[in-house]
């Protein structure tokens, strides 16, 4: 059945609004285990998500365009979107009907290179992590895909997007003394195998073991409070925690309390929230990073949303319906994890923003504590209160790092943290988030988050 | 197919699932949805070499690609052949055809009822929020072993949170689910949440330093899903991520505690006849009054760590349940914590001073080889002479689960079934007494 047909099919049955997204992906997953192949698997996924507006919303997917199928499907989206006598219906904001067809072509097409050669890759890097008797497990692993959505709509939009993802990762855990510690690095992006070779697997498998050596025969921070200097990777956790999920607007309308939570600073639009060095944004069409598109599911347009300004709260990221709520003009903030699933406001590639400060300006501290890389984050359902662990820390005591030393954390509120950033570095790093939760049923979707080191306040905390 | 492609070994797992969803946001239904997830996952083996492919629709030219996968890649020495045929038992409670066939109509009267009882409890609930979610799963396993195994499964399950009104917003969560349509009771779940939240106006402060605490069965789940669950897993403990590893036969918590993974538990909400190798599910002990014993393993990991596999070998690759999108990896089921000889109530009554904690949230390892976690309190409740006294604002316990399993001071007999969001598996959870854990 032709998607236009469908479309009118619905709208025959009573929908004021459908749209319909077609999808069609093909991925390969390679993962090395301590010298052996683990996992070596291709796969291929289709289907349709069809999405109705009457009383409500109504969903239904199907992995086939069969006609019956999809009439079948139609007819239950529109009976459930009918159902409910609990529902008010949903206004959409206007939003610019596009018709456009957007093809990333990646460099070098991953799937040119032959599954041998990926694996051979693979095991040369989980081998060099192996540096010596302390590392006891290694892993490499290489995941490339490449997804094909048509977007396709009543208002009369029908945009087709192809986009590549590929992303590579190394692990090393040593265990010396009865302490057991890991270190890990990946790469991904919208992007092909340029990627892989850009990383450098090898050397940085044998850093991960370095780094996971010293740390198993480090010393346990000691817990205290005082200024952190944050690197871009652990920036990036940062950033999508307590700046990103709190910026979506369905949460910050209180939609999202039964599970993903809240937003602290929901009143705050337009005030201040941090330091006036503070500066984030959300920007889909980032060429290259992990969470790049020209069109959301939705069919808005993309573009770059500038959250934080000079510390104040300045935009959130919408669909169509909070941004009606809002009386402002849609974002292109919606994604769903596959045609399965209904879109949802979701980051795409959400940083903070470089400032003018060098290294030596940052690290210039008479006491601190430098944390790089993020680890596990627990934030508050708020995002208000939040943990989160880094994979090593160092002391810094007048621009001389000491250390490394292993389990630390830090623990702040994010008021608190954002008016103590004193310092925002010139550099900057896009990181990949492969796997961010929201909805229920939960869908997992890759995002890029990012930022510059940066320097503020914290109760920094050890091992318990 | 596969074998006259050249396999010598092959195995199908195909999963059709439909999952049906009634969002409730703003006290309103908002999002109704059913999504159907099918397809096929092929296993082309070759001696120890293995290839995956896996399609929505599945055809010939994937069938070479799973074997020429198989005829390119080095062997993996932890594969020793698919499983064979096994007798299987058959689990009470684990499909009901009400549930399976109800309307989508139903399902949103269903979640009606449960957002009016919600907000009919107190003129003070302002704002609902939540879901429910009907899942039927369906499998089938077949390999050239002769196996040829058919399981399917339902499940209802809803969680709502109640707002307050006013400056002071307060709130409180309820769930809860059934594998059968006649035992869900969604009446219930609103009445309990909107309770909850009634109960928790007025929020004091409470200084930071070491309190017993109780844990109620969904701050249980939600603790032991996240932070005992992969320790457990004979995949993390092989990988040395665990903090059990090299310690079972040892004493590694209260001889008040008791746990095992129950795959066939008769009405367990992630109940399977076998799992997604076509291992028969059983109960397999993982700590006993105390002791570390076992854990759960697929046939991978059981090779590696030589012994047998549990039965826990399943695929996920999400959240919308067994999917043939994923090879088999070690998973729990329904982790039951055995219940002890309190009553909740009497666990109250019995403490002095301390803290009555209903739901923790974004709880994660964030040292997960020792077993250090962090979470928040959503919904805590001071204990002062052993009576509940006031609700209190939220805390972050920043503490070491190892430890705390050692803590424990009683156990009550009220075990309820809970689904921690996005969780492939279910907790058997009655409220739990720890002594002695900080918070701030």
């Amino acid at each position: 059945m032709e998607i236009e047909a469908a479309i009118e099919f619905a709208i025959r049955l009573g929908a004021d609004y459908v749209d319909i997204r077609w999808e069609q992906t093909q991925s390969e997953t390679l993962l090395v285990k301590n010298g052996k192949v683990e996992s070596a698997i291709y796969e291929e996924h289709g289907g349709a998500g069809i999405r109705v507006l009457l009383n409500t919303w109504g969903f239904a997917s199907i992995s086939s365009f069969e006609r019956q199928k999809v009439e079948d499907a139609i007819r239950r989206a529109i009976a459930m979107a009918k159902a409910s006598r609990r529902s008010t219906k949903p206004r959409l904001a206007q939003s610019r009907v596009a018709e456009d067809k957007v093809k990333l072509t990646p460099e070098i097409d991953p799937f040119d290179i032959p599954m041998e050669e990926k694996i051979e890759i693979c095991l040369e890097a989980d081998h060099r992590a192996k540096v010596n008797e302390d590392v006891k497990r290694t892993s490499a692993s290489i995941f490339n895909g490449r997804a094909r959505k048509l977007f396709v709509s009543s208002e009369g939009a029908r945009i087709d997007q192809e986009l590549p993802l590929t992303y590579c990762h190394v692990l090393a855990l040593a265990k010396s003394g009865g302490v057991v510690e890991y270190m890990d690095d990946m790469a991904g992006g919208s992007g092909g195998f340029e990627i892989v070779r850009d990383f450098d697997m090898n050397a940085r498998a044998e850093d991960a073991g370095k780094k996971a050596v010293a740390l198993s025969k480090a010393r346990a921070v000691r817990p205290r409070k005082l200024p952190v200097i944050l690197d871009p990777d652990f920036v990036s956790l940062l950033c999508h925690e307590i700046i990103g999920h709190p910026c979506e607007a369905d949460r910050v309308l209180g939609k999202e309390m039964a599970w993903a939570g809240g937003a602290w600073w929901s009143e705050k639009v337009g005030r201040r929230i941090g330091s006036r060095l503070l500066n984030a944004s959300d920007d889909p069409r980032v060429k290259g990073a992990m969470g790049y598109f020209e069109y959301d599911d939705e069919g808005v347009p993309a573009r770059k949303k500038n959250l934080i300004k000079a510390g104040l709260l300045n935009e959130l990221m919408h669909s169509r319906e909070t941004a009606s709520e809002f009386k402002v003009e849609p974002n292109g903030n919606m994604r769903a994890e596959s045609h399965e699933y209904l879109p949802l406001i979701r980051m795409s590639n959400t940083f903070i923003e470089p400032g003018d400060y060098s290294l030596e300006e940052i690290f210039d501290l008479k006491r601190g504590v430098y944390l790089k890389g993020a680890k596990v984050p627990s934030i508050d359902s708020m995002r208000y209160n939040f943990q989160i662990s880094a994979k090593e820390a160092y002391l810094v005591r007048h621009g001389d790092l000491e250390g490394p030393f292993r389990g630390a954390s830090i623990i702040s509120n994010a008021p608190d943290f954002f008016m103590n950033i004193d310092a925002v570095g010139k550099d900057f790093e896009m990181r990949p988030i492969i796997n961010c939760g929201k909805g229920d049923p939960m869908q997992t979707l890759h995002v890029g988050n990012g930022g510059p080191h940066l320097r503020s306040f914290a109760y920094v905390a050890g091992v318990k | 197919m596969a074998e006259r492609a050249g396999a010598e070994e092959a195995e199908v797992f195909a999963s059709d699932n439909i999952i049906t969803t009634i969002r409730i946001a703003s006290s309103r239904v908002v999002e109704t949805k059913v999504v159907r997830e099918a397809g096929v996952g092929l296993r082309a083996a070759i001696g120890q070499r293995v290839g995956f492919t896996c399609a929505s629709e599945f055809d010939q030219k994937l069938v070479e690609k799973a074997v020429s996968i198989a005829r390119m890649r080095p062997p993996n020495p932890y594969f020793n052949g698919f499983a064979g045929p096994m007798k299987t038992d058959k689990v009470d409670g684990l499909y009901d055809k009400i549930l399976a066939e109800i309307s989508p109509e139903r399902s949103i009267s269903l979640a009606e009822l449960m957002l009016e009882s919600a907000l009919s409890y107190d003129r003070r609930i302002e704002d609902v929020s939540g879901a429910l979610n009907v899942t039927v799963e369906r499998c089938e396993i077949v390999n050239s072993n002769g196996l040829n195994v058919e399981d399917k499964a339902t499940r209802i399950y809803a969680h709502l949170t109640s707002t307050t009104r006013g400056p002071n917003r307060a709130e409180g969560a309820a769930q809860g689910g059934a594998t059968s349509l006649k035992e869900f009771d969604p009446v219930s779940i609103g009445k309990k949440a909107s309770e909850l939240a009634a109960n928790s106006i007025k929020l004091k402060k409470v200084k930071q330093g070491k309190y017993n605490i109780i844990l109620e069965p969904p701050s249980v789940a939600e603790l032991f899903y996240h932070v005992f669950g992969y320790a457990v897993n004979g995949q993390d403990v092989y990988e040395q991520m665990s903090y059990f590893a090299d310690k079972v036969n040892e004493i590694v918590a209260s001889t008040k505690l008791s746990i095992y993974d129950w795959g066939n538990m008769p009405r367990g909400l992630f109940s399977k006849k076998v799992d997604d190798e076509g291992t028969p599910t059983r109960k397999t002990p993982l700590i006993e009054e105390g002791k570390l014993v076992g854990f759960v393993y697929d046939m991978q990991y059981a090779c590696k760590a030589g012994t047998k596999s549990t039965g826990n070998g399943l695929r996920f690759g999400d959240s919308l349940g067994r999917c043939y999108c994923a090879e088999p990896e070690p998973y729990i089921t329904n982790l039951v914590i055995q219940t002890g000889d309190f009553k909740r109530d009497e666990l109250i009554e019995d403490t002095r001073k301390g803290l009555l904690i209903q739901r923790l949230w974004y709880t994660y390892p964030i040292t997960p080889q020792i077993g250090d976690f962090s979470t928040t309190s959503r919904n805590a409740f001071l204990i002062e002479g052993g009576e509940v006294k006031s609700a209190v604002h939220q805390l972050r316990i920043h503490e070491n689960l190892p430890k705390l399993l050692r803590a424990i001071t009683g156990i009550a007999d009220n075990a309820t079934q809970i689904i921690p969001w996005g969780a492939n598996a279910c907790v058997n959870s009655p409220s739990i007494r720890f002594k002695g854990v900080r918070v701030s």
